[in-house]
């Protein structure tokens, strides 16, 4: 079994959670947002407000002994808001550099389609390249650096929709929604708890243990056939008769990272089927662009992909 | 119960099938039953009807393409008229009415073959070598071309020479007049070309060639026919009475907007059902319907059993061979599948993960359950991890046993 520390990583962050009452029917979410961290990509939340998407990326951030930071996105925001700035000091008569709040371990970007496209680019530019440009220098920023992007389904109004490229850059998109009524009712007796749970939680591993991780997860073992059922579950993607644009080379190469660090979190060397349908969904639900005659008549691209996983074979024998 | 129903089903196919075999033998003795709701109009749905309807629909896109064209050369420079003329003259060479000879010389003119190419085509020798010394000539005169256009013209209205020969060699002469710029006998040469292909289009042979067609569909194929001749109105076909001379009374009938409506729609006449072997094959069907419902009911789970039995173990003897190079526990996970399959009636799908079916045949394996399990992660650890140790081995196999009823 592979460890981080003496602990197997997502079963002690469970455990954890569910010892301080935090953890209340979002186990798949988190499970993906700690996918996304050991397999260096970074998520899109979507959901509508109070769902606990915050709650949960900070928790995250707590446990791994990682740094957190917090940006609302609003139209007026510009990039420099985002990377840093120089600003000049009259006591030395020198120019300080003034980071933004990018550089952190993980950014939670509240509300990212509310910012103007500029400021958008700036961002994806940044999770893209690991590194910003400030005035022409250009800095690396710290591993591990996750963007926990998030936006609300609902309102459109105001608004600035990120393009298909841009989505693109995003590991995952996890969809998050309400709890149950059971959940909805356990959280209700445990608010205050809750409350004071975050803010008290005490890292279960370290900065370096999770470095550690990233590249224990790149060495977990994929069978060849494997790889020929991601290469199966893409290219089906593509012949869907709903479909108008299909997973991209890119979306496979995200199935097999995140299948990676799937089967690393649950503590095996080895990916297994499972980890690939487990991961495909949220892997290739923001890549997929569907006919508008189908979008019309109330098709979902998560339909499209439950309707491809369903018809791929698994490895066999 | 559901046994029951199987068998059942299986054998009211194999009376559907017997009986359609033995139709098939008494298919010419049988009376011809019409084959529509009565009133409904007849329509041509044979082969020959489609074919037909093809074909005057092919020589009235060849004719417009022909007649709506003012030279020769806007047809070969236009893709779609060019292919339209060429579809036409092969369809000619199939039915008979163009031999092979002149099918290659109108088509090489068409097409716009090589002049090499071209020359090759005319089939009259004579006529070959004249026009391949005018095409080697270092200097040719308007005059000699005049001549030779002139000579041409005269061997057509003498018949000394086909259609196919003689579209070549104006298309010959065009081409040096082209050369030379000597554009009235290229204007002339141009028209003849235009001119023949028209006529052959139009021409008596292929009215006769399309009569007999029609001949061929006296029986039922008329009314859509005239139909599909009024859409195609390129082609001049024998006027209504004259058809109906050639192919006699109509006897079908058909919608009110239809070219003719001889007389009011015929209503199907059920004098076939008179027919004593009609009677008896009706009678035998009941027969075998009531014996093999009651030889269902009785051996039916039984058959149905052994049935399964047989395809299950010609499914494992396919897959055995495909498995004999995977490691055991692979081997015993295939096998375990096959067991808990046949103990819970639960198939593992192809699309379902090893994981996904222990899921699901779990509740229903009981005590066996767990053995399962061990095997499914055997399993697992040998196919994807590539781990073959002796421990998973032992594991699987004792497992596997468990899971037999064989004990450990």
């Amino acid at each position: 079994m592979l460890r981080v520390g003496s602990v197997i990583l997502f079963k002690a962050i469970k455990e954890k959670l569910i010892q301080s009452g935090l953890l209340i029917e979002k186990e798949r979410e988190l499970r993906l947002l700690a996918a996304c961290i050991v397999a260096r990509g970074h998520a899109l939340l979507e959901g509508v407000p109070g769902v606990a998407k915050t709650t949960m990326a900070k928790a995250l951030a707590r446990l791994l002994n990682l740094e957190f930071r917090r940006i609302q996105m609003t139209p007026d925001l510009l990039p420099l808001d985002i990377i840093g700035f120089y600003v000049y000091d009259q006591k030395t008569g020198e120019f300080k550099l003034r980071k933004g709040p990018i550089f952190t371990n993980i950014l939670l970007a509240d509300e990212i389609n509310r910012a103007s496209p500029r400021t958008q680019s700036a961002l994806l530019e940044a999770m893209q390249e690991r590194q910003v440009t400030i005035e022409g220098r250009t800095f690396k920023l710290e591993e591990p650096f996750m963007v926990t992007a998030t936006q609300n389904p609902i309102e459109m109004e105001g608004t600035f929709p990120l393009p298909e490229a841009q989505l693109d850059r995003f590991l995952v998109k996890i969809e998050t929604g309400y709890p149950s009524s059971k959940g909805f009712k356990e959280m209700l007796k445990r608010i205050d708890e809750i409350d004071n749970a975050v803010e008290e939680l005490k890292p279960i591993v370290t900065r370096e243990d999770v470095l550690k991780a990233v590249e224990e997860a790149r060495r977990v073992r994929v069978d060849d056939s494997i790889y020929d059922y991601i290469v199966a579950i893409v290219e089906e993607s593509r012949k869907h008769p709903a479909v108008k644009l299909g997973g991209s080379p890119r979306a496979g190469i995200a199935i097999l990272r995140l299948a990676r660090a799937w089967a690393y979190l649950e503590g095996r060397s080895y990916v297994i089927p499972d980890d690939v349908k487990a991961v495909a969904l949220p892997a290739l639900v923001h890549r997929i662009i569907l006919k508008p005659e189908y979008e019309v008549e109330g098709v979902t691209t998560s339909q499209v992909v439950n309707d491809v996983l369903n018809k791929v074979p698994v490895p066999k024998p | 119960m559901k046994n029951t129903h199987i068998i059942s089903m299986l054998i009211l196919l194999l009376l559907a099938l017997s009986t359609h075999i033995v139709l098939a033998e008494w298919r010419d003795e049988l009376p011809v039953l019409p084959r529509h709701t009565p009133g409904f109009p007849r329509v041509v749905n044979n082969e020959l009807g489609d074919y037909l309807t093809e074909l005057l629909e092919e020589l009235a896109k060849a004719q417009e393409a022909v007649e709506t064209s003012d030279s020769f050369n806007e047809v070969v420079q236009d893709t779609e008229k060019r292919e339209f003329v060429t579809g036409a003259i092969e369809t000619l060479g199939n039915m008979g009415v163009l031999s092979e000879d002149d099918v290659n010389s109108l088509t090489s003119v068409v097409q716009g073959y090589s002049d090499p190419e071209l020359l090759r085509a005319i089939s009259d020798p004579e006529l070959r070598e004249m026009l391949i010394e005018l095409y080697k000539a270092s200097d040719v005169s308007p005059d000699d071309l005049e001549d030779m256009y002139k000579f041409l013209e005269k061997l057509r209205a003498e018949g000394k020479v086909s259609s196919g020969d003689y579209v070549a060699a104006m298309e010959i002469l065009r081409r040096i007049s082209v050369r030379y710029g000597y554009k009235t006998v290229y204007d002339a040469a141009d028209k003849a070309i235009l001119d023949t292909i028209s006529q052959i289009l139009r021409s008596e042979e292929v009215r006769g060639a399309i009569r007999s067609a029609i001949e061929a569909l006296q029986e039922e194929g008329l009314p859509r026919l005239l139909s599909s001749v009024d859409s195609t109105s390129g082609i001049k076909l024998p006027e209504l009475g004259e058809l109906e001379n050639i192919v006699g009374e109509t006897k079908t009938s058909a919608p009110a907007n239809m070219p003719i409506l001889a007389s009011f729609p015929s209503l199907p006449t059920l004098t076939g059902f008179t027919d004593l072997k009609i009677a008896m094959l009706i009678v035998l069907v009941i027969f075998c319907v009531v014996i093999s419902v009651y030889l269902a009911s009785r051996y039916g789970s039984a058959l149905a059993s052994k049935l399964r039995r047989t395809i299950a173990l010609r499914g494992t003897a396919i897959r055995r061979i495909e498995l004999e190079k995977m490691p055991i526990p692979v081997r015993l996970y295939w096998q375990s599948v096959e067991v808990v399959s046949a103990i819970t009636h639960i198939r593992k799908l192809d699309v379902q993960t090893h994981r996904e079916y222990l899921e699901k045949v779990s509740p229903h394996l009981g005590e066996l359950a767990e053995a399962f399990k061990e095997v499914t992660e055997s399993y697992e650890i040998s196919r994807f991890g590539g781990v073959v140790s002796r421990d998973v081995e032992k594991r699987a196999m004792m497992s596997f046993r468990k899971l037999r009823g064989g004990g450990s």
